[in-house]
């Protein structure tokens, strides 16, 4: 390990991400475990307990997973009650139970900490199992649950970057753990999206980069698009994809820098020479850029048509006006890192 | 690198004319051999075994060694049991000799106890493997050494090949988990490298068609070999990648003891699932209202997995599935 585990913060974060788990996750699991037992309490009432009286109840009922809480590791971080010496971690100076404080060498530490990771996923994975099983799958509520354990690994094995992936359709969900940074992250999802199933529509990833945590959404209809169209229609298909594509919440390109690549092709294609390969393209231009339910550009494009139309009836004597697709194309909105995008840089 | 051992066994001519081990019965007509029948080889190789054998080994003093070393330490300490073993066998060695051997044998144990923590526990845990079948290697080298008959010899010879044949394996077990743990922790690894390390280490024949979703067979035939479950569509991939972290950094027993525990616990409530005691109002965050029940007989057939559970895993309990 790279970390000093003898570091005064090393205990405090293994600390604070044992009692995050303890607190909230592996409590409400033993929660889970006493309201599907029958206990007569409301799910509120019963965590109101607290963890000591959930993990007593476990233990008298046999449960493993009870003795792998210890209540030394959550009251040293809520109250700041341990030392570091040297190798060796004390827990529990200030309130030391009747046997005394809890002497650990610094390899003991890290296995108490592991410890309690260890069973918060393995209560996790028994509980996700059984109630999968039985047709009623656990909710997401929050993802605050899942970056202690990303930090817990990543400070203990001193992993690096993480992402917790999901691939989730109506009926397939899997979640993983792996390091890696977004762009990249994107080129191998770009790379992958042939061996995945075609029921499966969209990845959502949380990872840890170097710039820190943040969240990721992949639709893959128009990734699959994109990578099918053919190279007159790559650009269109790209800048979709990217409309689409959502990081912490926002689009990963902007709207008006779609608009502007929306805009080019489609005054290129309204300008071409025959009117029926001119009216096909811009009429399939339409319907490819429905999906980025953007009603102006759906109107500019028609209003395109509408000029391409009255000019080969001979109904306009004078030079028509664009319109707001003329407006955006000559808009200046593109940055250089949007540019390097559309020019290929992450997914091809 | 092998080992040869020869045991000699004396033999006499019986009255019957036939050949007969010294001190053993004539496997031709029967005679019983005589108390005053000795042979001198098998009497000092019985001698250092008794030796051995009347020494407690337990609580030997730990070895000076980082992890690291152990693999070494365990080869060379096998190889000094082979070596003294087979000097024995051919009259030469002694007693002290073999008591050194299984004293160091001993304390590499010790060492090797002192490491079980986590992460490296499974590391550890595959060498203490090793150092057990060593050790139960060495059991059948004293069986061999005072065998009565070339028989008895042989077979105890095979346990010993079998003995080290494992420890071999846990140690080349825990080799592989060294050398993905080194790869990983390089500060470059890539999702694709958790994949292919993964892959080489759950499924190390298997192609990957269809990329990730092959993990989700891979973990659906971990679950059923380590609980004997089945495993809901969607969910093999979490079981294959917590099996590559129990393995890498935690203690795979007690991860899957856990997981079996709460699918009992789980599941015995869910044979209830009738009764009164497993039914309960329940209210959450959001202010919905449901029956907890495990009493379902129609399964979803579009199970959606969350890495989430607890509160609103009590929510929205009710309709299809009450």
């Amino acid at each position: 390990m790279s970390v000093a585990k003898s570091d005064e913060n090393f205990v405090w974060t293994g600390l604070a991400i044992a009692h995050d788990l303890e607190e909230g996750l592996a409590k409400e699991l033993f929660a889970t475990l006493q309201l599907v037992f029958g206990v007569p309490n409301s799910y509120s009432e019963i965590l109101a307990k607290g963890l000591a009286n959930l993990t007593e109840w476990a233990a008298n009922r046999g449960l493993l997973a009870a003795t792998a809480f210890p209540s030394a590791i959550r009251n040293a971080h809520a109250h700041h009650d341990f030392e570091v010496d040297g190798g060796r971690v004390t827990l529990a100076v200030l309130k030391p139970p009747q046997d005394g404080p809890l002497v650990l060498s610094s390899e003991g530490f890290v296995d108490a900490i592991l410890k309690v990771f260890e069973a918060t996923i393995a209560m996790w994975l028994g509980t996700t199992l059984v109630m999968t099983r039985v047709g009623e799958p656990p909710r997401l509520s929050s993802l605050s649950q899942g970056i202690p354990m990303e930090e817990a690994i990543g400070t203990l094995m001193s992993a690096g970057g993480w992402v917790d992936l999901e691939v989730r359709n109506a009926g397939t969900a899997v979640s993983i753990t792996a390091a890696a940074d977004r762009d990249p992250l994107l080129a191998e999802f770009a790379g992958l999206v042939p061996s995945i199933p075609s029921q499966i529509v969209r990845i959502d990833a949380r990872m840890t980069g170097p710039s820190g945590i943040f969240d990721l959404q992949v639709p893959l209809g128009p990734m699959r698009r994109y990578q099918q169209a053919s190279d007159e229609w790559s650009t269109v298909a790209l800048a979709i994809l990217h409309a689409r594509i959502v990081v912490n919440g926002s689009a990963f390109l902007s709207r008006e820098y779609v608009r502007k690549v929306i805009a080019i092709e489609a005054m290129t294609m309204g300008a071409q020479p025959a009117y029926k390969d001119a009216m096909h393209d811009l009429r399939e231009l339409r319907t490819r850029c429905q999906e980025l339910e953007d009603s102006e550009l759906d109107a500019g494009i028609a209003h395109l048509q509408a000029i391409r139309r009255n000019g080969a009836l001979g109904l306009t004597t004078k030079e028509p006006e664009l319109g707001v697709l003329g407006v955006w194309a000559a808009a200046s909105v593109a940055t250089s890192a949007e540019v390097a995008v559309l020019s290929g840089g992450v997914l091809t | 690198m092998s080992t040869r051992f020869s045991l000699s066994f004396s033999q006499i001519e019986c009255r019957c004319g036939g050949a007969r081990i010294v001190g053993q019965i004539c496997t031709y007509c029967g005679a019983t051999p005589s108390v005053t029948e000795v042979d001198p080889g098998k009497q000092l190789r019985q001698r250092a075994v008794s030796q051995v054998c009347s020494i407690d080994f337990d609580g030997a003093e730990p070895l000076l060694l980082e992890l690291t070393e152990i693999p070494e330490v365990l080869h060379r300490a096998l190889d000094q049991l082979l070596t003294v073993s087979a000097q024995l066998a051919q009259g030469a060695g002694s007693g002290p000799q073999l008591e050194a051997a299984f004293r160091d044998i001993a304390r590499l144990h010790s060492t090797i106890e002192s490491f079980r923590y986590r992460p490296s526990i499974g590391i550890s845990g595959r060498y203490l493997e090793a150092v057990a079948q060593i050790e139960r290697s060495g059991v059948a080298v004293l069986d061999a050494l005072c065998a009565e008959t070339p028989i008895a010899a042989q077979r105890s010879g095979r346990v010993m090949q079998e003995a080290i044949d494992s420890a071999t394996a846990a140690v080349d077990s825990a080799m592989a988990l060294v050398a993905i743990r080194r790869e990983l922790d390089s500060s470059d690894a890539s999702l694709l490298s958790w994949v292919a390390s993964a892959v080489s280490r759950l499924a190390p024949d298997q192609a990957l068609s269809q990329g990730y979703l092959d993990f989700d067979g891979v973990g659906a035939s971990i679950l059923k070999a380590r609980i004997n479950e089945e495993c809901p569509m969607g969910l093999g991939l979490s079981v294959a990648f917590f099996e590559f972290l129990a393995q890498m950094c935690l203690d795979e027993g007690e991860f899957w003891q856990v997981v079996r525990e709460q699918v009992t616990f789980l599941e015995s409530r869910h044979a209830q699932g009738g009764s009164s005691a497993g039914r309960h109002p329940v209210e959450g965050p959001l202010g919905s209202h449901g029956d907890l029940s495990l009493g379902s007989e129609q399964p979803c057939p579009s199970p959606v997995v969350s890495r989430e559970v607890g509160r609103e895993l009590c929510l929205d309990w009710t309709g299809n599935c009450s």
